[in-house]
């Protein structure tokens, strides 16, 4: 054996290579790969399905096409569509009541990340038998949950490729997460075609959404070579496609980019983890029930700003993988910070959290819970209660 | 919260989401998971434990086991070596997916057994005639009962069944042999009754007219020789009695008291002091009561008789003790024709040996004799 890595002395020689996992669920992409969901949801012993959607993807037809699907391989289908958007404690329960009830075995969620997160969540809490708000944290799940494949009507979330579950505390009025493998989809099934529904205001904060998992990813301090492969790969055509997508929303090539890049975004995060811009939009989605990619939207600029001067050469590979170019300016983070505006502007996104409804005293209880949020852990510059107040202030 | 406890928090979340730690499990195999797969194994293997235990007693029992459907046509789904055995056939090949109704000599027998079954839920000791294969038939007695699925069907009948046609044939031999015996018994019995009733109506006249004492006293004798010819009869009349009836359970105090209504109260102060008790035996046990009572007017010179029931170890025993003299030779007390009581002892010990109950005398000579009754375990038990 050759003795590679060994030095003169005999002791071992470290590369430049961290050790680190990378997790990634079976990943179905193209243009009507949702046709596959009978076959899988079969060869996955599936006999009773629990399909979780919400209104507006039933409305858009999506649900009852894959219903039908799952009924014509044969399958009974137990249908749970009222998912609201942010959703609540009580709707996971409330589904887990009827999985169990029903004796469902298989949980298929369609829909944006509200319907994957709570399908996802619900499947925990039938196997674990408990209460959902148990599960929160990282490596809360005692027993896996039954097989779920999802299938994402947007190109942001990407909750169908992440450990991640963001479930609303209604009672307290926050988010918390559940992260966890057990929450990984045994498969998902990513349809460009599925994602023309959307409206434009859909399309444009669930692409901001996919943009700050790219660049929270990319500055993490649990990223690993391969997060940082998706993640500057994701910030590219996010970047370059996802305007293009808000200007011609039927041009599908546009779409299976953004939908592309979104999946590498969800990739990088689900491994590397996020930081403070979701730590922050998670406790104003809590509190105001607000859109969580217009949130980040209107946060990831100051956190940028924020973070910048912790790790400048990260946010350099983002800002060239933004322009397109090979290498960056070296002007701090004013180029970059423009540029996020830029999009932010082109996608009719108009700044300031009190267009979403934040007033000046909500700032206290908004930065309490951001500051409990385990995002926070992983992003690249650490954070105190006045920090985050002052990132508040300054997005208000 | 402190900000440096935060920041320990956010360092344990950090290390979580890197997921390189113990905690940080896969997907679908979970250490929780293995375990409950691991006890799920153990069950299973106790489960075939217990079935292969059960399996071979069934199979080595030698009782018949068979399992059918429970209609007019059902078959035959499982049958023991035993069963097969008993009907003649190599293996449980030559049975299974039969009509069940094609071993029964008599189908009707099966049809009212099964109309009996759905009403009473078990059937015990039925006897039933079974086809061999040889165009013999047995005899069995069966019990069956049934199963039933979730709505309450029945959709299996088990039966148990042992072969008793030997068992019938030997204890028909045995009635027609004890007929033959009675009825000899009885009509001999009868017939020297008579001729002795006869011969002592010849001897009164014949010594009315004797004048001479010494043939006189000749004559006597023969009279009391042929009294005891009487008693060996009413001896040989008890007798035949004992073991006609069944054994059964009888109150303690109700058969005392019933024995001791013919006792002359006149000639001895009798005592009864008895606790709640059955008994299992030959309901002839009043006789030896009686004797035993009788035994102590016409022997002992007691004054009293006291009859009482003490536990001594697992055992009940009822006494009878008196305050006569006593008996000093026990050796051939239970003789037969060992004592001018005649046959009182013995046939006492024979009634109660029928059921295996003891019977022994420990009086002390000179103080009364005492006579101890011995129930074993389940020949006695406590009246509720
Ligand atoms: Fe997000």
């Amino acid at each position: 054996m050759a003795m590679k890595g060994v030095d003169d002395n005999g002791s071992v020689m470290h590369g430049t290579l961290m050790t680190r996992k990378f997790l990634a669920p079976e990943i179905i992409l193209g243009d009507d790969s949702r046709e596959l969901i009978g076959q899988y949801a079969l060869s996955l012993s599936g006999k009773n399905i629990f399909l979780v959607s919400d209104p507006g993807v039933v409305k858009a037809g999506w649900t009852g096409e894959v219903a039908d699907n799952l009924a014509s391989a044969g399958l009974d289908v137990v249908t749970y569509d009222k998912v609201t958007p942010n959703p609540r404690s009580k709707e996971v329960m409330q589904g887990a009541d009827v999985y169990i009830d029903e004796g469902c075995d298989l949980i298929v969620a369609v829909g944006g990340g509200s319907p994957m997160d709570c399908g996802k969540a619900i499947g925990a809490v039938a196997s674990n038998h408990c209460h959902v708000l148990e599960l929160e944290g990282v490596d809360e799940v005692q027993f896996p949950a039954p097989p779920i494949i999802c299938i994402p009507t947007t190109a942001g979330s990407s909750a169908d490729v992440s450990q991640f579950a963001i479930i609303t505390d209604e009672e307290k009025k926050r988010k918390f997460a559940i992260i966890s493998k057990a929450m990984l989809a045994d498969l998902a099934l990513i349809d460009p075609v599925i994602t023309t529904s959307m409206s434009l205001e859909l399309i444009a904060d669930t692409g901001m959404d996919a943009l700050c998992h790219a660049f929270e990813s990319y500055v993490s301090n649990a990223s690993s070579v391969i997060t940082d492969m998706f993640a500057l790969e994701a910030t590219r055509l996010v970047s370059e496609y996802l305007p293009k997508a808000y200007d011609d929303p039927d041009d599908i090539v546009v779409r299976e980019k953004v939908m592309l890049g979104s999946m590498y975004a969800g990739l990088a995060f689900s491994n590397a983890s996020l930081g403070l811009v979701h730590a922050m939009a998670h406790s104003l989605g809590g509190y105001l029930d607000s859109a969580h990619g217009e949130c980040n939207a209107q946060l990831l600029e100051h956190v940028v700003a924020y973070n910048y001067p912790q790790v400048p050469d990260r946010y350099r590979d983002l800002e060239a993988a933004m322009s397109g170019n090979s290498s960056s300016t070296d002007s701090g983070p004013d180029s970059l910070v423009g540029m996020i505006r830029g999009l932010n502007e082109h996608l009719e996104i108009e700044p300031g959290l009190s267009n979403i409804g934040v007033k000046e005293e909500d700032i206290d209880f908004l930065s309490h819970n951001a500051l409990l949020d385990p995002c926070l852990a992983t992003n690249p510059r650490p954070a105190t209660l006045e920090d985050i107040e002052e990132l508040y202030h300054g997005a208000l | 919260m402190e900000p440096s406890e935060n920041a320990d928090r956010m360092a344990a979340f950090r290390n979580k989401i890197i997921g390189l730690g113990e905690t940080s499990h896969r997907k679908s195999y979970y250490p929780q998971l293995r375990d409950q797969i691991r006890e799920l194994n153990q069950a299973m293997l106790a489960l075939q434990e217990s079935e292969n235990k059960y399996r071979s007693l069934v199979e080595n029992v030698n009782i018949g086991i068979i399992q059918t459907e429970p209609w007019d046509d059902g078959r035959v789904i499982q049958a023991n070596p035993a069963f097969c055995r008993m009907l003649g056939v190599n293996d449980e090949d030559e049975l299974l997916d039969r009509p069940a109704v094609d071993m029964y000599l008599y189908p009707e027998a099966r049809l009212e057994l099964l109309k009996e079954l759905e009403r009473e839920g078990r059937i015990k000791d039925r006897n039933v005639v079974f086809k061999v294969k040889d165009g013999s038939t047995i005899m069995c007695s069966v019990s069956l009962s049934a199963q039933y699925d979730i709505n309450g069907n029945m959709i299996l009948v088990d039966v148990v069944a042992e072969d008793i046609t030997e068992k019938e044939q030997r204890s028909e031999a045995l009635r027609q042999a004890n007929n033959k015996l009675n009825l000899l018994s009885s009509i001999t019995r009868h017939d020297i009754t008579n001729q002795v009733m006869i011969l002592e109506g010849y001897l009164y006249l014949v010594m009315e007219r004797v004048e001479d004492p010494d043939i006189l006293m000749l004559l006597e004798r023969m009279k009391v020789n042929v009294k005891s010819i009487d008693r060996h009869v009413m001896f040989a009349k008890d007798y035949q009695e004992i073991g006609i009836q069944a054994p059964q359970w009888v109150d303690l105090m109700d058969t005392l008291t019933g024995a001791m209504v013919s006792i002359d109260r006149t000639l001895i102060d009798l005592h009864i002091d008895v606790m709640d008790y059955s008994v299992f035996t030959d309901p002839m046990i009043k006789k030896v009561f009686y004797n035993l009572a009788s035994n102590v007017i016409k022997h002992s010179n007691a004054t009293n008789l006291t009859i009482t029931t003490e536990e001594e170890g697992n055992n009940l025993l009822v006494v009878f003790q008196d305050d006569g003299i006593g008996i000093a030779d026990k050796k051939r007390l239970f003789k037969k024709g060992s004592s001018s009581s005649g046959y009182g002892l013995f046939l006492s010990k024979e009634i109660l040996s029928i059921t295996g109950i003891g019977i022994r005398e420990t009086g002390v000579p000179g103080e009364g004799a005492r006579f101890e009754i011995v129930f074993s375990p389940g020949q006695y038990k406590t009246s509720v």
